[in-house]
């Protein structure tokens, strides 16, 4: 009789066996392909909190003359070109950006809230990235934020659109020199932080005109918002190296202390998740061992009677080998379709807690996975057979119970 | 049969030990997965907590008559009549569990006597004035919150002090002040008579707002000056300390603010002229997903308890099936069928507490070597401060030459994380693991005990 049929033969005669041994399989398989893809899915969950915490990297031209004679603080920057900005937010890790620079500007149909006959502009690309609205002293109350597409729009406070009756749609003109701007959205502020309510956000074609500067040069701040906040530094350091600046005429920032302050608990958490996975892979191959050895272990009666008809003890280790892992297959036959519905559950569930978070299962991985349970049982063979193999068969028989 | 049991244990050295391990690591994995368990609750907990989130006791200006509006030259006098904030209700609310700080706000303008604002726009004599908030703690203040000011030198206002002064690196620079100098200053309402008060300089902090280049001196943000109730009250001449402009209480979790605020709004206040007003923001924003990472966490040491209950009762039916022979021989002497199963049932029993009891140990062992992994990789991860050199081209070069990152305020020692074994999830593994065991081995044996002797034995392989 060759091994095989010696395998097959004992693997279905011995239903009970077989069946609690095919069942540990399954058990622990299943256990650990889900615990993989629960990993990956508790990673994914980190890496949306992170993304809902903004970190940023300021880019701001350095003065170039400092005017202290008179009463006011007159500063002129050096300009960044919308090229450089390009090339920094061209990056995949960067989110979003936002190019801010301000001016004062004359009032020609309208009055500003605090009297004076001029106030502050603050022209925006994105205005839903300024400062003020990532800090939450300030919030859109109505309408929308100006975008890089918009030409001529304006967001004005609460305070002003009340003052002059104005709303959505309506216009603004500012003299000396002339301009228009339409109203896209009004925004609201805390009161505790005193925002000057005259402040009107704008883009940057209405500023340029306004100030009758040069279209296409920031004389301002400009922040970029990384996608995940970990990797700020890397972001920031690779744009610093890909951006032909006069890098000595600017400076960087980084502004991270939202996400600063959950780092240290949103890693641990990772890294205890992690902990988990590795003590449960642990477990379950010192699990696997202790069953195939228990196995093996209440056959030695079996094993001497084979060796006294003759069988090659290389033989009989191959059938103990081929019995287990005939079951294992069986075992990764069943679990393989079970763990994908599982799985499919899992990001079922996180779809609906945290949105859009894809937790797949690489075939590769799985692949991978069975591989190393495969020789996994092999080696339990081998160990639990090792004493076997070094006994003499009278010795065998006469140490069965 | 008490003895058998205790031959059979001692005697099947091999067999027991394979047993006992078996236990042991399971038992060991279970309550390593429950002390990680533990930890990562209080990671959460932890990081709701540096999200953190507020109350804020305000006063109610849509209840109208609390307010009177007079008409003078220039605009509407607007006046308080209603109940004025005090620490008697900072005191109640305090009393709510589940808040650990507050910050309270006065609200003042005074004139600089013996140094200068930083001038804007003038209309006329008379406008060089700034207002200046007094705080409860400055570090809570909202401006330091947002992260529009920055300390960069000296310290935060507490309770305890008594007429200190934060003042801007513009003005430190401006006016030559530095930690530790006094400045002057009078209240500037129209009502006059108000006293010089001396205010003693124990921090700089930086102004990260872009204002525009338009601002009157009073609303240029670098002229504020935060000082303390305790100065408030003698430049305003109050008889008590007001906090005009509400009171901020922060919550320890995040997750109870709306059932702490509900509490709040229990308390005997005034709640004709104070309302109430919640911001949770910061925590909203995060909640799903940790949420999310909370219940896999959750879910996978659900799947630990019950694939390690699934492996046991396996491995005991494994044990059991193998003692066909023995428990024919057993029932052909005349040994009860009840006898044999209770001697089953104990021989795993004695040796599940010993494999429960070393667990104890091995995963406490674990959970040291965890926290401590956790900790060194958290140490060299750290990253160190860096110096930033100022870089808003206004204040550009402090008092002193050069910056001092204050940051032992957002630099205190993360919340430890420290993975611990309970005794009570022990109580746990020793209830749940006997309960199994029993279970298992019963349900193992009924086959075999249902058998006549004669089958089992003509079964024996």
């Amino acid at each position: 009789m060759n091994v095989l049929k010696r395998a097959f033969l004992y693997d279905t005669r011995k239903k009970g066996k077989s069946l609690t041994l095919f069942l540990l399989f399954v058990l622990i398989t299943l256990f650990v392909t889900i615990s993989f893809s629960v990993l990956s899915a508790t990673q994914a969950a980190a890496t949306n909190l992170r993304e809902t915490v903004g970190a940023s990297f300021t880019l701001r031209g350095k003065p170039m003359e400092l005017n202290t004679s008179g009463e006011n603080y007159v500063m002129q920057f050096i300009p960044i070109s919308q090229q450089d900005i390009d090339l920094i937010a061209g990056s995949t890790e960067i989110k979003a950006c936002n190019a801010q620079q301000s001016a004062t500007a004359a009032a020609s149909n309208f009055f500003f809230p605090s009297g004076m006959p001029s106030g502050t502009i603050s022209a925006n690309t994105s205005s839903a990235w300024n400062r003020n609205f990532t800090s939450g002293i300030l919030t859109l109350a109505e309408g929308r934020h100006i975008t890089q597409d918009d030409r001529h729009a304006a967001l004005v406070s609460r305070e002003l659109a009340e003052e002059n009756e104005l709303q959505i749609g309506s216009e603004l003109s500012f003299k000396d020199p002339a301009a228009t701007v339409e109203i896209i959205g009004i925004y609201e502020s805390d009161p505790s932080m005193e925002f000057d309510a005259d402040t009107i956000f704008t883009d940057h074609n209405t500023l340029w005109a306004l100030t009758e500067s040069e279209s296409g040069t920031y004389s301002g701040r400009v922040d970029f918002f990384v996608t995940d906040p970990a990797r700020l530094e890397t972001v920031m350091e690779q744009s610093k190296k890909d951006t032909p600046l006069q890098w000595e005429d600017y400076t960087l920032q980084t502004d991270t202390a939202e996400y600063d302050a959950i780092a240290y608990q949103l890693s641990t958490i990772g890294r205890l998740t992690t902990l988990l996975i590795v003590s449960a892979i642990t477990v379950s191959v010192i699990v696997f061992f202790l069953i195939l050895a228990m196995r093996i272990r209440g056959r030695v009666h079996e094993v001497g009677v084979l060796l006294a008809v003759g069988v090659a003890k290389g033989h009989i280790i191959a059938q103990f080998f081929v019995e287990a892992t005939a079951i294992l297959l069986l075992a990764f036959l069943f679990s393989c379709p079970a763990s994908y519905f599982a799985i499919v559950q899992i990001g079922a569930f996180l779809r609906d807690m945290v949105g859009a978070v894809n937790v797949d299962l690489p075939t590769w991985k799985l692949l991978l996975q069975y591989g190393i349970e495969v020789f996994v049982v092999f080696t339990g063979v081998m160990v639990a057979a090792y004493p076997i193999f070094h006994l003499h068969p009278k010795e065998i028989l006469s140490k069965m119970s | 049969m008490i003895e058998r049991a205790f031959f059979y244990t001692t005697r099947k050295r091999g067999k027991t030990l394979m047993l006992l391990l078996t236990l042991f690591v399971i038992s060991t994995f279970v309550l390593t997965g429950l002390s990680i368990l533990a930890a990562a609750d209080h990671s959460a907990l932890s990081l709701r907590q540096s999200v953190g989130g507020s109350i804020k006791l305000e006063l109610d200006e849509n209840n109208r008559q609390n307010w009177t509006y007079q008409q003078s030259v220039g605009g509407t006098l607007v006046g308080y009549t209603g109940t004025p904030i005090t620490d008697a209700d900072i005191e109640k609310v305090m009393s709510v569990k589940g808040i650990h700080g507050y910050n309270g706000v006065g609200d003042g303008s005074v004139f600089a006597m013996d140094f200068s604002f930083i001038s804007g726009f003038s209309f006329g004599p008379g406008s060089d004035y700034s207002r200046l908030p007094s705080v409860s703690n400055s570090e809570y203040f909202n401006y330091f919150r947002r992260g529009a000011f920055k300390l960069v030198e000296g310290r935060h206002i507490t309770p305890e002090d008594d007429h200190a002064v934060l003042i801007s690196t513009a003005l430190a620079e401006r006016n030559g002040l530095k930690l530790g100098d006094t400045i002057t200053v009078q209240c500037c309402y129209d009502a006059g008579g108000y006293p010089n008060v001396s205010l003693e300089v124990i921090g700089i902090y930086q102004s990260t707002l872009d204002d525009g280049g338009f601002t009157t001196t009073s609303t240029d943000k670098r002229n504020r000056l935060i000082i303390d109730h305790k100065a408030m009250q003698e430049i305003m001449m109050h008889d008590v300390i007001q906090y005009d402009n509400g009171v901020e209480f922060f919550v320890d979790d995040p997750r109870d603010i709306d059932k702490i605020a509900a509490q709040i709004q229990k308390l005997d206040l005034d709640w004709n002229c104070f309302k109430l007003t919640v911001d949770n923001t910061a925590y909203e924003a995060v909640a799903s997903s940790l949420t999310a990472m909370q219940n896999m966490v959750t879910g996978l040491i659900i799947g630990i308890v019950i694939v390690s209950i699934g492996i046991l009762a396996l491995i005991l039916n494994m044990w059991i099936k193998q003692r066909t022979h023995e428990t024919g021989i057993l029932l052909s002497i005349g040994v009860s069928k009840v006898k044999i199963v209770t001697q089953y049932i104990l021989e795993t029993l004695m040796i599940a507490m010993i494999a429960f009891g070393l667990s104890y140990f091995s995963s406490g062992a674990i959970a040291q070597g965890t926290s401590n992994l956790l900790f060194s990789q958290v140490a060299e991860t750290q990253p160190i401060p860096e110096i930033e050199t100022p870089d808003d081209g206004t204040e550009y070069l402090d008092i002193t030459g050069q910056y001092i990152p204050y940051d032992t305020s957002n630099m205190v020692a993360p919340d430890s994380i420290e993975v611990h074994v309970t005794v009570e999830h022990l109580l746990w593994v020793y209830l749940l693991g006997m309960a199994i065991c029993t279970a298992a081995v019963v349900l193992a044996s009924l086959p075999v005990v249902k058998m006549k002797p004669k089958n089992i034995l003509s079964q024996m392989s």
